[in-house]
């Protein structure tokens, strides 16, 4: 796994920030406070679906200590969403979810704007909700959004009635090659509603200064871009006027990928003229964020004798929660790797993301891979024993080559799924079984994507010749500032000490999307390796004129922080010189400047519809191994063993890989075993840790996580992000193995210790 | 009504004068400026309010600050001397056992606290004793590899 003639990447390196972190020294958003602050708090919605007849807020506002309160009349109301435009910050007429924002306070202490919420008085009349996907699709369905139709939307999908998108993707004739096929299973799958559970809780902290006419925003969130960009939309400012910074955050996972509620904190800092806080109670960081979409779905393979899958058909109903946000896009990823890292000649995929009355869903690490890889995984070990295969060799049978395309027409440029197989044939054990009683080992394969939209980096070099990495990303605790100062360090040849590296304050750094997606390593990663290159091009240029006449920049090279000419090494001179020189003799100051955005080719409509990032730039392939014990009288399912590899193109920085994969089958545990949220009316009901259980150190076995390198084709040094494949296979690598343990199926996740013992109880009486 | 008590925290007194109703993680963070400990749940679940109270592991979210009174506090702030970190957290850099590092202050605390009293805990005893702390972003897997670097039985 070692990456051979490179200076700094490929080898492990202590992580700039966490000895910070280790003693305690980090700031959160979470741990500031500004001199004068207000404590600012949001009143909700305690309906599902309901008119709002009145909003009196009047006593409120007489409640000493309370300097101000908004409601959708005393701001201006803007519509704004990540694709449809459906949401305003505060509601006009009516409320669709319990826990939807109806007004918001500020005031001298968290007591007293607690106080002031409880004592808005808001008239509802009752709606008829929807709760169910599938029930809400119906013709006679309430409309959740009866404009649903009508708004301005950046995704090509076409929505009516409680159908916000509907991504599909089609190729040959399945109702042909399911007629023909030797062997045909259908399934059908849920998945269920989960919190990313970051541990600092969403936070944002809102400071207007009336005489510079300025507003600076601190906010825990994966994209200060996209917040500076919804500010200056809802609060009608140009974006120059907005600062967005933003310090380590305490986890995302895609749950702080997009603005939630810094509009209303800054309305509240406008309005006071002071700043004002913002931090979400651990309930209500429960009940009013945005969780991972739950889901239904629809399987059906069709397949010859020896394995070779000719059809396969998916259709699966995303529950999108109130509003459209995210839905769009999360339908998208699930339709293109719905298929997974395997090529079938026929198919048919359908995705939907609907309407009901309940919390908003939105972006959580694998961002609908994970609900279309249970039911795709679980169901190809069901198709491997019907034609009596074991189920790593189907897989094989039907594993995506280089050259072949995606559902979207995007050619595979450097498969990594048949490395992976070999490697873990090797390392793992895949394919062998466990002889306990009532153990079993599964396995699941991935294919994620890495990388999306657009990414900009500064490099700059100061006079001393040490040098600055400016770029938008966030450090969320994937180790990004040291992996950027290692690609720039890597690329223009200076030890890795000389490098700092500035990030995500959108008054600085240039324009990062989102951290999301894994596209640091990726996007982030290749824009700060171009401004990196810029810069030593602009170095080398002055170099060679101080060194000689004669000689062309090309021929000189740096190491180590010195410029040297490969031909004859004597002839050399520091960075530190050349970037002295620059500064006060000839050239200027050196700034180099890297974007990126890989282009879309052309799209195919013959092939897909309703899709908006048809492309998504990169991808990586991995495969989960996991052992389990299944205790029949309980119905617990114990870990043994979790055996992963990953391809992750060119490993950048070992320490973090592993902690990334580790952590993500941990999340992956927790989806598949224990988490979820228990609704009644629309209502979470087990809003806190006590009633939502998440992994602990207890319920995690030895994990053994490894990664091939098949180098990306367009990745920085041949990099892939795997931030986020880690989930993916983990839920149905275990229903796998406990099949093999106990020879039951659970479909429907989690896999909880009732569903498990009425599973054996079943298989018990059917024998009978 | 507020209250006037001394609390000693990383060995040194601080006078202070609050309502007996105040929580000890809120006069850590918000009195003394003191803001390495952190909340999440505020109901004793999660561990990230960890603190150590005559050298026991105890979530301060769940403390009334006056009930501290006359026991050593021991905060994350209180362990490195000056620039040299204390083994437990070197331990925890050098294995990559910190992400967010939100969880971080408290479960080096709990790890300290167990090689305190255990220090040839062995891998079950380390996972029972960070079992209240819980992190979303590392498995678990680093922090234990880094807490088991520690004990003598190394």
């Amino acid at each position: 796994m070692e990456s051979n003639n490179f200076s700094i990447i490929g080898k492990k390196t202590i992580r700039f920030g966490d000895k910070q972190k280790a003693v305690g020294k980090t700031v959160y958003v979470h741990d500031m406070m500004l001199p004068n602050m207000l404590y600012g708090k949001i009143l909700r919605s305690t309906m599902p679906h309901a008119r709002i007849l009145n909003i009196d807020t009047t006593k409120a506002e007489r409640l000493p200590g309370v300097k101000a309160v908004i409601t959708a009349k005393s701001i201006p109301l803007v519509n704004f969403g990540p694709w449809m435009q459906d949401q305003t910050l505060l509601p006009v007429d009516k409320v669709r979810y319990i826990g939807q924002e109806v007004a918001a306070v500020a005031a001298e202490d968290r007591d007293t704007a607690e106080e002031a919420c409880e004592l808005i008085e808001v008239d509802y009349e009752e709606l008829t909700p929807v709760f169910d996907p599938v029930e809400a699709m119906k013709p006679e369905a309430p409309l959740v959004d009866e404009n649903l139709a009508k708004y301005e939307s950046l995704h090509p999908s076409v929505a009516c009635g409680n159908m916000a998108s509907h991504s599909s993707f089609q190729k040959g004739d399945v109702e042909k090659a399911f007629e023909d096929a030797d062997t045909v299973v259908e399934e059908t799958f849920s998945t269920q509603t989960q919190h990313q559970m970051y541990l600092e809780r969403r936070v944002a902290l809102a400071s207007y200064d009336i005489f510079l006419e300025r507003l600076t925003v601190w906010t825990s969130t994966q994209t200060p871009f996209m917040t500076a960009g919804h500010l200056g939309q809802v609060l009608r400012m140009p974006i120059s006027k907005i600062r967005v910074i933003t310090p380590p955050i305490g986890g995302g996972f895609g749950g702080k990928a997009n603005p939630l509620f810094e509009g209303h904190t800054a309305f509240l800092s406008l309005k006071t003229g002071r700043p004002v806080k913002i931090e979400l109670a651990s309930e209500e960081d429960f009940m009013c964020t945005n969780p991972r979409h739950a889901s239904v779905s629809k399987i059906k393979f069709g397949a010859k004798k020896d394995g070779t899958i000719t059809a396969f058909q998916f259709e699966f109903y995303l529950d999108n929660g109130a509003q459209v946000f995210e839905g769009p896009a999360v339908c998208d990823l699930g339709t293109i790797f719905g298929r997974g890292p395997y090529w079938f000649e026929n198919y048919k995929i359908d995705g939907y993301s609907v309407l009901t009355n309940k919390i908003i869903a939105g972006a959580f690490r694998g961002f609908g891979n994970p609900q279309v890889s249970w039911a795709r995984e679980s169901t190809l070990d069901i198709l491997a024993e019907k034609l009596s295969m074991d189920p790593l060799e189907l897989r094989k049978k039907n594993t995506i080559k280089t050259g072949q395309p995606m559902v979207t027409g995007q050619i595979v440029e450097n498969s990594g799924i048949d490395k992976c197989i070999r490697h873990c044939e090797e390392t793992h054990g895949i394919g062998h079984q466990l002889n306990g009683e009532n153990q079993g080992r599964g396995c699941a394969f991935l294919m994620h994507p890495t990388g999306l939209l657009s990414s900009a980096a500064f490099v700059k070099i100061h006079e001393d010749g040490s040098i600055v990495v400016l770029n938008g990303a966030v450090e969320i605790g994937g180790g990004q500032s040291t992996l950027l100062a290692m690609i720039a360090a890597e690329e223009l040849g200076v030890p890795l000490e000389k490098v700092a590296v500035v990030l995500s304050d959108t008054d600085v750094t240039p324009y990062e999307w989102q951290t999301v997606a894994s596209r640091t390593t990726y996007n982030s990663a290749n824009a700060v390796k171009r401004a990196a290159a810029d810069a030593k091009q602009q170095l080398l240029k002055i170099a060679a004129e101080i060194l000689g006449s004669d000689i062309d920049p090309e021929e000189l090279k740096i190491r180590d922080g010195l410029i040297y000419r490969k031909s004859d090494p004597e002839k050399k001179i520091s960075v530190h010189e050349v970037s002295f020189s620059a500064h006060y003799i000839k050239g200027g100051p050196i700034l180099g400047r890297g974007s990126f955005f890989r282009d879309e080719p052309p799209r195919d409509p013959k092939i897909m519809s309703g899709v908006s990032t048809a492309i998504w730039p990169e991808s990586t392939e991995g495969i989960q191994i996991i052992d389990v014990e299944v205790d029949v009288e309980t119905g617990l399912v114990k870990p043994l063993h979790i055996g992963f590899a990953n391809d992750c193109g060119r490993a950048i920085n070992p320490l973090t890989i592993e902690g990334q994969m580790q952590g993500g089958a941990v999340q992956g545990l927790g989806f598949s075993l224990m988490e979820q949220y228990i609704f009644d009316n629309g209502k979470m009901v087990n809003p806190s840790l006590l009633d939502y259980a998440i992994p602990t150190a207890m319920d995690v076995p030895t994990i053994k996580a490894t990664w091939i390198e098949n180098p990306s084709p367009t990745g920085p040094f041949g990099a892939r992000g795997i931030g986020e494949p880690a989930l993916v296979p983990t839920a149905p690598a275990i229903a796998n193995a406990i099949y093999k343990a106990v020879g039951v199926r659970i479909n429907d996740l989690p896999m909880t210790p009732d569903k498990i013992i009425k599973a054996i109880k079943a298989k018990k009486k059917r024998k009978k | 009504m507020k209250e006037s008590i001394v609390l000693d925290v990383n060995g040194q007194e601080y006078s202070l004068a609050l309502e007996s109703n105040r929580l000890l993680v809120d006069v850590l963070r918000e009195d003394l400026k003191m803001t390495g400990t952190k909340i999440n749940c505020g109901i004793g679940v999660c561990g990230a309010c960890t603190i150590l109270l005559d050298g026991d592991t105890v979530n301060s979210c769940l403390m009334l600050a006056v009930d501290a009174v006359g026991k050593k506090i021991t905060t994350i702030e209180g362990l490195a001397d000056g620039d040299q970190l204390h083994p437990v957290q070197e331990a925890f850099v050098n294995h990559g056992a910190i992400q967010c590092g939100f969880c971080s202050p408290g479960m080096i605390l709990s790890a300290k606290a167990l090689l305190d009293e255990n220090p040839r805990a062995n891998e079950l005893e380390i996972r029972r004793a960070i079992s209240g702390n819980l992190c979303r972003c590392s498995g678990y897997t680093k922090i234990v590899e880094a807490i088991q670097g520690q004990t003598s039985l190394k």
